[in-house]
Protein backbone atom coordinates (compact mmCIF):
# COMPACT_ATOMS: atom_id res chain seq x y z
CA UNK A 1 0.00 0.00 0.00
CA UNK A 2 3.27 2.40 0.88
CA UNK A 3 4.56 1.76 -2.29
CA UNK A 4 1.22 2.59 -4.09
CA UNK A 5 0.94 5.48 -2.17
CA UNK A 6 4.15 6.64 -3.62
CA UNK A 7 4.16 5.95 -6.62
CA UNK A 8 0.80 7.63 -7.46
CA UNK A 9 2.15 11.06 -5.47
CA UNK A 10 4.66 11.00 -7.43
CA UNK A 11 2.23 9.94 -11.19
CA UNK A 12 0.82 13.52 -9.96
CA UNK A 13 3.97 15.05 -9.41
CA UNK A 14 5.37 14.45 -12.84
CA UNK A 15 1.85 14.56 -14.45
CA UNK A 16 1.94 18.09 -12.85
CA UNK A 17 5.22 19.12 -14.71
CA UNK A 18 3.87 17.42 -17.99
CA UNK A 19 0.29 19.49 -17.45
CA UNK A 20 2.20 22.68 -16.93
CA UNK A 21 4.03 22.38 -20.19
CA UNK A 22 1.27 20.73 -22.05
CA UNK A 23 -0.91 24.16 -20.80
CA UNK A 24 1.77 26.56 -22.59
CA UNK A 25 1.49 24.81 -25.31
CA UNK A 26 -1.97 24.52 -25.25
CA UNK A 27 -2.50 28.52 -24.53
CA UNK A 28 -0.19 29.66 -27.49
CA UNK A 29 -1.61 26.78 -30.19
CA UNK A 30 -5.23 27.68 -29.24
CA UNK A 31 -4.20 31.59 -30.09
CA UNK A 32 -1.69 31.91 -32.85
CA UNK A 33 -2.09 27.91 -34.33
CA UNK A 34 1.75 27.73 -33.98
CA UNK A 35 2.98 24.14 -32.09
CA UNK A 36 5.43 25.55 -30.51
CA UNK A 37 8.38 23.09 -30.45
CA UNK A 38 11.03 25.51 -29.03
CA UNK A 39 8.51 25.43 -25.73
CA UNK A 40 11.22 22.79 -24.31
CA UNK A 41 14.22 25.49 -24.50
CA UNK A 42 12.18 27.71 -22.90
CA UNK A 43 11.98 25.36 -19.68
CA UNK A 44 15.69 25.01 -20.12
CA UNK A 45 16.50 28.83 -20.06
CA UNK A 46 14.27 28.49 -16.64
CA UNK A 47 16.61 25.51 -15.58
CA UNK A 48 19.40 27.65 -16.55
CA UNK A 49 18.18 30.42 -14.56
CA UNK A 50 17.66 28.55 -11.20
CA UNK A 51 21.15 26.90 -11.58
CA UNK A 52 22.50 30.80 -11.88
CA UNK A 53 20.33 32.69 -8.88
CA UNK A 54 21.98 29.58 -7.02
CA UNK A 55 25.52 29.64 -7.92
CA UNK A 56 25.07 33.04 -7.13
CA UNK A 57 23.84 32.55 -4.09
CA UNK A 58 20.49 33.99 -4.15
CA UNK A 59 18.72 31.00 -1.98
CA UNK A 60 15.23 29.26 -3.26
CA UNK A 61 13.14 32.09 -3.17
CA UNK A 62 15.59 34.18 -5.52
CA UNK A 63 16.17 31.03 -7.69
CA UNK A 64 12.34 30.77 -8.06
CA UNK A 65 11.87 34.12 -9.20
CA UNK A 66 14.76 34.20 -11.66
CA UNK A 67 13.69 30.89 -13.22
CA UNK A 68 10.06 31.96 -13.53
CA UNK A 69 11.73 35.46 -15.00
CA UNK A 70 14.20 33.94 -17.15
CA UNK A 71 11.73 31.47 -18.82
CA UNK A 72 8.88 34.41 -19.51
CA UNK A 73 11.94 36.66 -21.08
CA UNK A 74 12.65 33.66 -23.13
CA UNK A 75 9.22 33.33 -24.51
CA UNK A 76 8.53 36.86 -25.16
CA UNK A 77 11.44 36.92 -27.10
CA UNK A 78 11.29 33.79 -28.55
CA UNK A 79 7.68 35.35 -30.30
CA UNK A 80 8.87 38.43 -31.11
CA UNK A 81 12.03 37.79 -32.95
CA UNK A 82 10.99 34.36 -34.41
CA UNK A 83 7.49 34.04 -34.88
CA UNK A 84 5.86 37.84 -35.25
CA UNK A 85 8.10 37.89 -38.67
CA UNK A 86 6.50 34.84 -39.51
CA UNK A 87 2.89 36.23 -39.08
CA UNK A 88 0.16 34.50 -41.30
CA UNK A 89 2.44 31.88 -42.14
CA UNK A 90 0.49 28.05 -42.62
CA UNK A 91 0.79 26.10 -39.57
CA UNK A 92 3.55 23.99 -41.22
CA UNK A 93 5.65 26.95 -42.17
CA UNK A 94 5.57 27.52 -38.27
CA UNK A 95 6.23 24.48 -36.66
CA UNK A 96 9.58 24.43 -38.88
CA UNK A 97 10.58 27.77 -37.64
CA UNK A 98 9.92 26.84 -33.82
CA UNK A 99 11.99 23.53 -35.03
CA UNK A 100 14.64 25.71 -36.22
CA UNK A 101 14.54 28.11 -32.89
CA UNK A 102 14.73 25.22 -30.72
CA UNK A 103 18.14 23.56 -32.76
CA UNK A 104 19.41 26.99 -32.68
CA UNK A 105 18.54 27.16 -28.85
CA UNK A 106 20.22 23.43 -28.15
CA UNK A 107 23.28 25.03 -29.83
CA UNK A 108 23.42 27.88 -27.91
CA UNK A 109 23.41 26.08 -24.44
CA UNK A 110 25.51 23.57 -25.56
CA UNK A 111 28.78 25.83 -27.29
CA UNK A 112 27.65 29.02 -24.66
CA UNK A 113 27.04 26.93 -21.37
CA UNK A 114 27.90 23.57 -21.37
CA UNK A 115 26.69 20.33 -23.43
CA UNK A 116 27.33 18.39 -19.42
CA UNK A 117 24.70 18.80 -17.16
CA UNK A 118 25.12 22.06 -14.44
CA UNK A 119 24.94 20.47 -11.44
CA UNK A 120 22.50 22.69 -9.23
CA UNK A 121 23.06 21.86 -4.84
CA UNK A 122 19.57 21.54 -3.25
CA UNK A 123 19.56 22.70 0.02
CA UNK A 124 19.64 18.43 1.71
CA UNK A 125 16.30 18.84 3.71
CA UNK A 126 14.76 18.97 0.45
CA UNK A 127 15.82 15.73 -1.11
CA UNK A 128 14.47 13.52 1.98
CA UNK A 129 11.40 11.90 2.58
CA UNK A 130 8.42 13.02 5.09
CA UNK A 131 5.39 11.39 6.27
CA UNK A 132 2.15 12.95 5.22
CA UNK A 133 -1.10 11.23 6.71
CA UNK A 134 0.93 8.36 8.03
CA UNK A 135 2.33 7.54 4.67
CA UNK A 136 6.41 8.49 3.54
CA UNK A 137 6.20 10.31 0.72
CA UNK A 138 9.05 12.12 -0.99
CA UNK A 139 9.41 15.97 -0.10
CA UNK A 140 10.09 18.11 -3.10
CA UNK A 141 7.32 15.33 -4.99
CA UNK A 142 4.88 16.41 -2.30
CA UNK A 143 6.25 20.50 -2.87
CA UNK A 144 6.13 19.70 -6.49
CA UNK A 145 2.20 18.91 -6.46
CA UNK A 146 1.51 21.83 -4.07
CA UNK A 147 2.94 24.26 -6.48
CA UNK A 148 1.94 22.25 -9.30
CA UNK A 149 -2.00 22.99 -7.72
CA UNK A 150 -1.24 26.84 -6.92
CA UNK A 151 -0.47 27.15 -10.39
CA UNK A 152 -2.97 25.71 -12.22
CA UNK A 153 -5.49 27.57 -9.62
CA UNK A 154 -3.76 30.70 -10.37
CA UNK A 155 -4.31 30.24 -14.28
CA UNK A 156 -7.79 29.63 -13.52
CA UNK A 157 -8.38 33.06 -11.77
CA UNK A 158 -6.68 34.80 -14.08
CA UNK A 159 -8.34 33.28 -17.19
CA UNK A 160 -12.27 33.92 -15.68
CA UNK A 161 -11.19 36.98 -13.44
CA UNK A 162 -8.92 39.22 -15.79
CA UNK A 163 -9.76 41.34 -18.91
CA UNK A 164 -6.32 39.62 -20.60
CA UNK A 165 -7.49 35.98 -19.24
CA UNK A 166 -10.83 36.98 -21.16
CA UNK A 167 -9.39 37.89 -24.16
CA UNK A 168 -7.26 34.71 -24.35
CA UNK A 169 -10.01 32.51 -24.09
CA UNK A 170 -12.25 34.60 -26.36
CA UNK A 171 -9.41 34.80 -28.86
CA UNK A 172 -8.88 30.97 -28.81
CA UNK A 173 -12.63 31.07 -30.12
CA UNK A 174 -12.59 33.71 -32.77
CA UNK A 175 -8.98 35.74 -32.56
CA UNK A 176 -10.21 38.18 -35.69
CA UNK A 177 -13.62 39.08 -33.39
CA UNK A 178 -11.57 39.96 -30.45
CA UNK A 179 -9.69 42.80 -32.62
CA UNK A 180 -12.80 43.76 -33.72
CA UNK A 181 -13.66 44.88 -30.27
CA UNK A 182 -10.81 47.03 -30.65
CA UNK A 183 -7.87 44.76 -28.39
CA UNK A 184 -4.38 45.14 -29.97
CA UNK A 185 -4.04 41.34 -31.38
CA UNK A 186 -0.13 41.69 -30.53
CA UNK A 187 -0.82 42.22 -26.53
CA UNK A 188 -2.83 39.18 -26.71
CA UNK A 189 -0.14 36.97 -28.38
CA UNK A 190 2.12 38.36 -26.27
CA UNK A 191 0.60 37.70 -22.70
CA UNK A 192 -0.09 34.04 -24.70
CA UNK A 193 3.44 33.40 -24.91
CA UNK A 194 4.17 35.18 -21.50
CA UNK A 195 1.81 32.99 -19.77
CA UNK A 196 2.71 29.85 -21.42
CA UNK A 197 6.71 30.93 -20.16
CA UNK A 198 5.32 31.11 -16.61
CA UNK A 199 4.09 27.72 -16.85
CA UNK A 200 7.55 26.56 -18.33
CA UNK A 201 9.58 28.28 -15.80
CA UNK A 202 7.07 26.94 -12.95
CA UNK A 203 7.82 23.26 -14.33
CA UNK A 204 11.79 24.20 -14.87
CA UNK A 205 11.57 24.77 -11.45
CA UNK A 206 9.91 21.74 -10.38
CA UNK A 207 11.97 19.66 -12.95
CA UNK A 208 15.68 21.07 -11.50
CA UNK A 209 14.42 20.16 -7.78
CA UNK A 210 13.67 17.04 -9.02
CA UNK A 211 17.10 16.24 -10.86
CA UNK A 212 19.48 18.54 -9.13
CA UNK A 213 20.85 19.58 -12.41
CA UNK A 214 20.11 21.16 -16.06
CA UNK A 215 21.56 20.23 -19.34
CA UNK A 216 20.69 21.91 -22.88
CA UNK A 217 18.29 18.87 -23.55
CA UNK A 218 16.54 19.50 -20.61
CA UNK A 219 13.44 20.69 -21.42
CA UNK A 220 13.70 18.62 -24.55
CA UNK A 221 11.97 15.17 -23.07
CA UNK A 222 9.71 16.76 -20.84
CA UNK A 223 8.23 18.84 -23.62
CA UNK A 224 7.72 15.49 -26.25
CA UNK A 225 5.60 14.31 -23.57
CA UNK A 226 3.37 17.40 -22.61
CA UNK A 227 2.64 17.26 -26.66
CA UNK A 228 1.65 13.72 -26.55
CA UNK A 229 -0.70 15.12 -23.48
CA UNK A 230 -1.94 17.90 -25.31
CA UNK A 231 -2.82 15.60 -28.57
CA UNK A 232 -4.39 13.29 -26.19
CA UNK A 233 -6.76 16.31 -24.13
CA UNK A 234 -7.55 17.62 -27.37
CA UNK A 235 -5.01 20.03 -29.43
CA UNK A 236 -5.67 23.66 -27.76
CA UNK A 237 -7.84 22.60 -25.02
CA UNK A 238 -7.04 23.75 -21.43
CA UNK A 239 -8.55 21.45 -19.78
CA UNK A 240 -7.44 18.99 -22.09
CA UNK A 241 -4.09 19.74 -21.70
CA UNK A 242 -4.00 19.42 -18.20
CA UNK A 243 -5.83 15.98 -18.06
CA UNK A 244 -3.59 14.35 -20.79
CA UNK A 245 -0.80 15.74 -18.82
CA UNK A 246 -1.91 13.79 -15.72
CA UNK A 247 -2.54 10.47 -17.74
CA UNK A 248 0.85 10.69 -19.49
CA UNK A 249 2.50 11.06 -15.79
CA UNK A 250 0.40 8.10 -14.39
CA UNK A 251 1.25 5.98 -17.29
CA UNK A 252 4.43 7.06 -17.25
CA UNK A 253 5.19 6.18 -13.29
CA UNK A 254 3.02 3.30 -12.92
CA UNK A 255 4.01 1.06 -16.06
CA UNK A 256 7.59 2.12 -14.28
CA UNK A 257 6.96 0.97 -11.45
CA UNK A 258 4.70 -2.00 -11.75
CA UNK A 259 5.72 -3.55 -14.68
CA UNK A 260 8.22 -6.70 -14.92
CA UNK A 261 11.71 -4.93 -15.47
CA UNK A 262 12.11 -6.77 -19.01
CA UNK A 263 9.16 -4.03 -20.17
CA UNK A 264 11.02 -1.57 -19.05
CA UNK A 265 12.97 -0.39 -22.41
CA UNK A 266 9.22 -0.38 -24.00
CA UNK A 267 7.87 2.04 -21.25
CA UNK A 268 7.61 4.59 -23.76
CA UNK A 269 5.99 2.72 -26.49
CA UNK A 270 3.30 1.49 -23.54
CA UNK A 271 2.55 5.14 -23.29
CA UNK A 272 2.15 6.22 -26.64
CA UNK A 273 0.37 3.00 -27.29
CA UNK A 274 -2.02 3.79 -24.23
CA UNK A 275 -2.22 7.47 -25.94
CA UNK A 276 -2.93 5.63 -29.49
CA UNK A 277 -5.79 3.72 -28.11
CA UNK A 278 -8.15 6.59 -26.18
CA UNK A 279 -7.31 8.10 -29.53
CA UNK A 280 -8.51 5.82 -31.54
CA UNK A 281 -11.76 6.21 -29.15
CA UNK A 282 -12.04 9.72 -29.42
CA UNK A 283 -9.64 11.36 -32.20
CA UNK A 284 -10.09 15.31 -31.54
CA UNK A 285 -8.91 14.62 -27.90
CA UNK A 286 -10.31 14.05 -24.29
CA UNK A 287 -12.02 17.51 -24.07
CA UNK A 288 -11.52 19.08 -27.53
CA UNK A 289 -11.77 22.65 -27.78
CA UNK A 290 -14.10 25.67 -28.86
CA UNK A 291 -13.12 26.89 -31.94
CA UNK A 292 -14.65 28.80 -34.76
CA UNK A 293 -12.82 28.56 -38.26
CA UNK A 294 -12.37 31.54 -40.21
CA UNK A 295 -10.38 32.80 -43.37
CA UNK B 1 -18.66 66.11 -46.02
CA UNK B 2 -20.07 62.48 -45.00
CA UNK B 3 -19.71 60.34 -42.00
CA UNK B 4 -18.11 57.35 -43.74
CA UNK B 5 -17.51 57.54 -47.80
CA UNK B 6 -16.61 54.68 -49.79
CA UNK B 7 -15.61 55.37 -53.49
CA UNK B 8 -14.39 53.08 -56.67
CA UNK B 9 -13.58 50.26 -54.00
CA UNK B 10 -12.55 46.80 -55.78
CA UNK B 11 -11.94 43.91 -53.59
CA UNK B 12 -10.88 40.80 -54.75
CA UNK B 13 -10.03 37.26 -53.25
CA UNK B 14 -7.54 36.12 -55.59
CA UNK B 15 -9.36 35.47 -58.76
CA UNK B 16 -12.82 36.47 -57.35
CA UNK B 17 -13.53 40.40 -58.13
CA UNK B 18 -16.06 40.42 -54.96
CA UNK B 19 -16.44 44.32 -55.78
CA UNK B 20 -16.40 46.02 -58.47
CA UNK B 21 -16.17 49.79 -57.77
CA UNK B 22 -18.68 50.36 -55.45
CA UNK B 23 -19.34 54.10 -54.16
CA UNK B 24 -21.51 54.39 -51.16
CA UNK B 25 -21.42 58.15 -49.30
CA UNK B 26 -23.17 57.54 -45.24
CA UNK B 27 -24.53 61.11 -43.87
CA UNK B 28 -24.09 61.01 -40.11
CA UNK B 29 -27.30 60.07 -38.03
CA UNK B 30 -28.70 57.75 -40.79
CA UNK B 31 -30.12 54.36 -41.33
CA UNK B 32 -27.99 53.00 -44.70
CA UNK B 33 -29.00 49.71 -46.06
CA UNK B 34 -27.12 47.57 -48.37
CA UNK B 35 -29.04 44.73 -50.17
CA UNK B 36 -28.52 42.52 -52.95
CA UNK B 37 -27.95 38.80 -53.52
CA UNK B 38 -25.97 35.80 -52.05
CA UNK B 39 -22.63 36.93 -52.68
CA UNK B 40 -23.58 39.87 -54.23
CA UNK B 41 -20.97 41.62 -52.40
CA UNK B 42 -22.41 43.03 -48.73
CA UNK B 43 -20.16 41.33 -46.73
CA UNK B 44 -16.89 41.85 -48.40
CA UNK B 45 -17.83 45.37 -48.11
CA UNK B 46 -19.31 45.55 -44.69
CA UNK B 47 -15.71 43.80 -43.60
CA UNK B 48 -13.74 46.21 -45.90
CA UNK B 49 -15.06 49.01 -43.61
CA UNK B 50 -14.39 47.04 -40.62
CA UNK B 51 -10.75 46.92 -41.53
CA UNK B 52 -10.83 42.88 -41.88
CA UNK B 53 -10.44 42.83 -45.79
CA UNK B 54 -7.74 45.17 -47.71
CA UNK B 55 -8.88 46.34 -50.96
CA UNK B 56 -7.35 46.48 -54.33
CA UNK B 57 -7.69 50.33 -55.15
CA UNK B 58 -9.83 52.72 -54.23
CA UNK B 59 -10.76 54.22 -50.91
CA UNK B 60 -12.78 54.72 -47.80
CA UNK B 61 -12.78 57.26 -45.40
CA UNK B 62 -14.63 58.04 -41.82
CA UNK B 63 -14.75 61.21 -40.67
CA UNK B 64 -12.03 62.31 -43.44
CA UNK B 65 -9.79 60.11 -42.53
CA UNK B 66 -8.95 57.05 -44.63
CA UNK B 67 -8.93 53.50 -43.32
CA UNK B 68 -6.82 51.89 -45.57
CA UNK B 69 -3.98 51.41 -43.39
CA UNK B 70 -5.84 51.45 -39.89
CA UNK B 71 -5.53 47.78 -38.47
CA UNK B 72 -9.16 45.93 -37.01
CA UNK B 73 -8.45 47.24 -33.58
CA UNK B 74 -7.73 51.25 -34.76
CA UNK B 75 -10.82 51.11 -36.92
CA UNK B 76 -13.12 50.22 -33.67
CA UNK B 77 -10.79 52.90 -32.00
CA UNK B 78 -11.90 55.17 -34.28
CA UNK B 79 -15.27 54.71 -33.57
CA UNK B 80 -16.63 52.18 -35.76
CA UNK B 81 -18.31 49.20 -34.35
CA UNK B 82 -19.25 45.71 -35.83
CA UNK B 83 -22.26 43.24 -35.63
CA UNK B 84 -20.58 40.57 -37.96
CA UNK B 85 -22.26 38.13 -40.27
CA UNK B 86 -23.28 34.70 -38.08
CA UNK B 87 -23.05 37.35 -34.77
CA UNK B 88 -19.76 35.58 -33.29
CA UNK B 89 -20.35 35.86 -30.24
CA UNK B 90 -17.98 34.13 -27.97
CA UNK B 91 -19.72 31.05 -26.99
CA UNK B 92 -17.58 29.85 -24.43
CA UNK B 93 -17.60 33.14 -22.39
CA UNK B 94 -20.13 34.19 -20.25
CA UNK B 95 -22.75 37.26 -21.50
CA UNK B 96 -20.92 39.13 -19.11
CA UNK B 97 -17.15 38.05 -19.83
CA UNK B 98 -18.62 39.10 -23.47
CA UNK B 99 -19.43 42.66 -22.28
CA UNK B 100 -16.98 42.73 -20.41
CA UNK B 101 -14.02 42.34 -22.71
CA UNK B 102 -16.03 44.52 -25.60
CA UNK B 103 -15.36 47.72 -22.22
CA UNK B 104 -11.93 46.96 -22.43
CA UNK B 105 -11.82 49.39 -25.07
CA UNK B 106 -12.76 52.16 -22.47
CA UNK B 107 -10.10 53.41 -20.90
CA UNK B 108 -12.10 54.55 -17.88
CA UNK B 109 -12.79 51.49 -15.99
CA UNK B 110 -16.31 53.18 -14.00
CA UNK B 111 -17.67 54.32 -17.60
CA UNK B 112 -17.36 50.18 -19.07
CA UNK B 113 -19.51 49.37 -15.72
CA UNK B 114 -21.82 52.19 -16.56
CA UNK B 115 -22.17 51.15 -20.16
CA UNK B 116 -22.81 47.59 -18.92
CA UNK B 117 -25.49 48.71 -16.95
CA UNK B 118 -26.86 50.69 -19.71
CA UNK B 119 -26.93 47.52 -21.88
CA UNK B 120 -29.05 45.65 -19.17
CA UNK B 121 -31.27 47.99 -19.40
CA UNK B 122 -31.20 48.23 -23.28
CA UNK B 123 -31.86 44.64 -23.36
CA UNK B 124 -33.23 43.17 -19.45
CA UNK B 125 -32.73 39.72 -21.48
CA UNK B 126 -28.88 39.91 -21.27
CA UNK B 127 -28.94 40.71 -17.58
CA UNK B 128 -31.09 38.14 -16.59
CA UNK B 129 -28.41 35.92 -18.59
CA UNK B 130 -25.48 37.56 -17.56
CA UNK B 131 -23.75 34.68 -15.18
CA UNK B 132 -24.60 31.82 -18.62
CA UNK B 133 -22.52 30.60 -21.03
CA UNK B 134 -23.15 32.69 -24.28
CA UNK B 135 -23.29 29.16 -26.54
CA UNK B 136 -26.49 28.59 -24.78
CA UNK B 137 -28.27 31.49 -25.60
CA UNK B 138 -30.88 31.08 -28.36
CA UNK B 139 -30.10 32.87 -31.70
CA UNK B 140 -31.97 36.66 -30.81
CA UNK B 141 -30.34 36.59 -27.26
CA UNK B 142 -27.03 36.26 -29.50
CA UNK B 143 -28.14 39.14 -31.98
CA UNK B 144 -28.76 41.22 -28.89
CA UNK B 145 -25.69 40.28 -27.43
CA UNK B 146 -23.49 40.69 -30.44
CA UNK B 147 -25.41 44.51 -30.45
CA UNK B 148 -24.73 45.33 -27.20
CA UNK B 149 -21.06 43.99 -27.44
CA UNK B 150 -20.54 46.42 -30.07
CA UNK B 151 -22.14 49.54 -28.29
CA UNK B 152 -19.20 48.95 -25.63
CA UNK B 153 -17.11 51.08 -28.02
CA UNK B 154 -19.56 53.67 -27.82
CA UNK B 155 -19.34 53.92 -31.68
CA UNK B 156 -20.61 56.85 -33.88
CA UNK B 157 -20.88 54.31 -36.78
CA UNK B 158 -22.64 50.48 -36.47
CA UNK B 159 -21.61 47.92 -38.89
CA UNK B 160 -24.76 45.15 -38.99
CA UNK B 161 -24.38 42.50 -41.08
CA UNK B 162 -27.77 40.47 -41.71
CA UNK B 163 -28.60 41.37 -37.74
CA UNK B 164 -32.19 39.91 -38.18
CA UNK B 165 -30.88 36.24 -40.26
CA UNK B 166 -32.93 33.19 -39.06
CA UNK B 167 -34.77 34.99 -35.85
CA UNK B 168 -38.34 34.36 -35.14
CA UNK B 169 -40.61 37.12 -36.19
CA UNK B 170 -41.14 38.35 -33.11
CA UNK B 171 -36.85 38.89 -32.57
CA UNK B 172 -37.04 40.33 -36.14
CA UNK B 173 -39.63 43.10 -35.20
CA UNK B 174 -37.22 43.62 -31.90
CA UNK B 175 -33.95 43.80 -34.28
CA UNK B 176 -35.43 46.37 -36.08
CA UNK B 177 -36.96 48.78 -33.60
CA UNK B 178 -32.93 48.52 -31.92
CA UNK B 179 -32.61 49.89 -35.31
CA UNK B 180 -34.28 52.75 -35.22
CA UNK B 181 -33.57 53.94 -31.32
CA UNK B 182 -30.08 53.50 -32.04
CA UNK B 183 -30.24 55.96 -35.07
CA UNK B 184 -32.63 58.18 -32.70
CA UNK B 185 -29.73 58.27 -30.45
CA UNK B 186 -27.11 59.88 -33.45
CA UNK B 187 -25.92 55.94 -33.85
CA UNK B 188 -25.24 55.83 -37.95
CA UNK B 189 -25.75 51.98 -39.52
CA UNK B 190 -24.65 50.78 -42.19
CA UNK B 191 -27.51 47.79 -42.91
CA UNK B 192 -26.82 44.81 -44.54
CA UNK B 193 -30.09 43.09 -44.89
CA UNK B 194 -31.83 39.96 -46.29
CA UNK B 195 -35.05 41.07 -45.34
CA UNK B 196 -35.88 43.95 -48.05
CA UNK B 197 -39.15 45.14 -47.27
CA UNK B 198 -38.07 45.77 -43.72
CA UNK B 199 -34.78 47.43 -44.59
CA UNK B 200 -36.34 49.75 -46.94
CA UNK B 201 -39.00 50.64 -44.16
CA UNK B 202 -36.19 52.20 -41.91
CA UNK B 203 -33.21 52.98 -44.10
CA UNK B 204 -32.96 56.47 -45.54
CA UNK B 205 -30.72 55.70 -48.07
CA UNK B 206 -30.26 52.15 -49.94
CA UNK B 207 -27.29 50.22 -51.65
CA UNK B 208 -28.20 47.85 -54.27
CA UNK B 209 -25.13 45.48 -55.40
CA UNK B 210 -25.09 42.75 -57.79
CA UNK B 211 -22.06 40.84 -58.31
CA UNK B 212 -19.85 43.68 -57.00
CA UNK B 213 -21.54 46.29 -59.06
CA UNK B 214 -24.02 49.04 -58.04
CA UNK B 215 -27.13 48.08 -59.50
CA UNK B 216 -29.15 51.28 -57.70
CA UNK B 217 -28.01 53.66 -54.89
CA UNK B 218 -30.66 56.44 -53.71
CA UNK B 219 -33.28 57.29 -50.83
CA UNK B 220 -35.61 53.76 -50.86
CA UNK B 221 -38.68 56.30 -52.37
CA UNK B 222 -36.24 56.54 -55.31
CA UNK B 223 -35.36 52.77 -56.39
CA UNK B 224 -37.87 52.14 -58.97
CA UNK B 225 -40.68 49.74 -58.50
CA UNK B 226 -38.59 47.27 -61.42
CA UNK B 227 -35.08 48.07 -58.90
CA UNK B 228 -37.66 47.08 -56.02
CA UNK B 229 -38.48 43.95 -57.24
CA UNK B 230 -35.69 42.64 -58.60
CA UNK B 231 -33.59 43.41 -55.49
CA UNK B 232 -36.39 41.13 -53.49
CA UNK B 233 -36.58 38.53 -56.55
CA UNK B 234 -32.42 38.84 -55.99
CA UNK B 235 -32.01 38.31 -52.28
CA UNK B 236 -35.83 35.80 -51.54
N1 LIG C 1 -12.73 34.44 -48.03
C1 LIG C 1 -13.12 34.38 -49.31
N2 LIG C 1 -12.34 33.78 -50.22
C2 LIG C 1 -12.71 33.71 -51.52
N3 LIG C 1 -13.86 34.22 -52.01
C3 LIG C 1 -14.67 34.83 -51.13
C4 LIG C 1 -14.35 34.94 -49.76
N4 LIG C 1 -15.35 35.59 -49.13
C5 LIG C 1 -16.25 35.87 -50.09
N5 LIG C 1 -15.85 35.43 -51.28
C6 LIG C 1 -16.56 35.58 -52.57
O1 LIG C 1 -16.80 36.96 -52.77
C7 LIG C 1 -18.10 37.18 -53.27
C8 LIG C 1 -18.87 38.10 -52.33
O2 LIG C 1 -19.08 37.41 -51.09
P1 LIG C 1 -19.82 38.11 -49.86
O3 LIG C 1 -19.67 37.20 -48.69
O4 LIG C 1 -19.33 39.49 -49.71
O5 LIG C 1 -21.31 38.12 -50.33
P2 LIG C 1 -22.64 38.52 -49.56
O6 LIG C 1 -23.33 39.49 -50.41
O7 LIG C 1 -22.34 38.90 -48.18
O8 LIG C 1 -23.46 37.14 -49.58
P3 LIG C 1 -24.47 36.51 -48.49
O9 LIG C 1 -25.80 37.13 -48.75
O10 LIG C 1 -24.46 35.05 -48.86
O11 LIG C 1 -23.93 36.77 -47.15
C9 LIG C 1 -18.72 35.81 -53.43
O12 LIG C 1 -18.53 35.42 -54.77
C10 LIG C 1 -17.93 34.93 -52.51
O13 LIG C 1 -17.90 33.62 -53.00
MG1 LIG D 1 -22.86 38.13 -46.35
Amino acid sequence: MDIFIQQTVNAISLGGVYALLALGLAIVFSIVRLINFAHGEIMTVGGYGVFAAITFGMGIPGAIAIGIAFSIMAAVAMERVAFRPMQGASIVSLLITSFAVSEILKVLFQNGISARPKPIPMPLQLSGTWEVGGYTVGVIATISIVITFVALIGLTLFLRRTTTGIAMRAAAEDFAMVRHLGLRAGRVVAAAFALSGLLAGVAAIIWTANRGSVDPLMGFFPVLKAFIATVLGGLGSLSGAVAGGFIVGAIEVFSQAFLPDTLAPYRDAIVLTAVILILLVRPDGLIPPVKTDRS
Amino acid sequence: MSLLEIEALHVRYGPVHALKGVDLSVDAGTISTVLGANGAGKTTLLMAVAGARRWASGDIRFEGQSLAKMAPEDIVQAGIGLCPEGRRVFTALTVAENLQLAGAIQRDAGRAKRLTDEMYGRFPILAERAGQRAGLLSGGEQQMLAVARALMATPRLLLMDEPSLGLAPQMVDTVFSVIKTLREEGITVLLVEQNVPRSLAIADHALVLATGSTAASGPPSSLEGGELVRAAYLTA
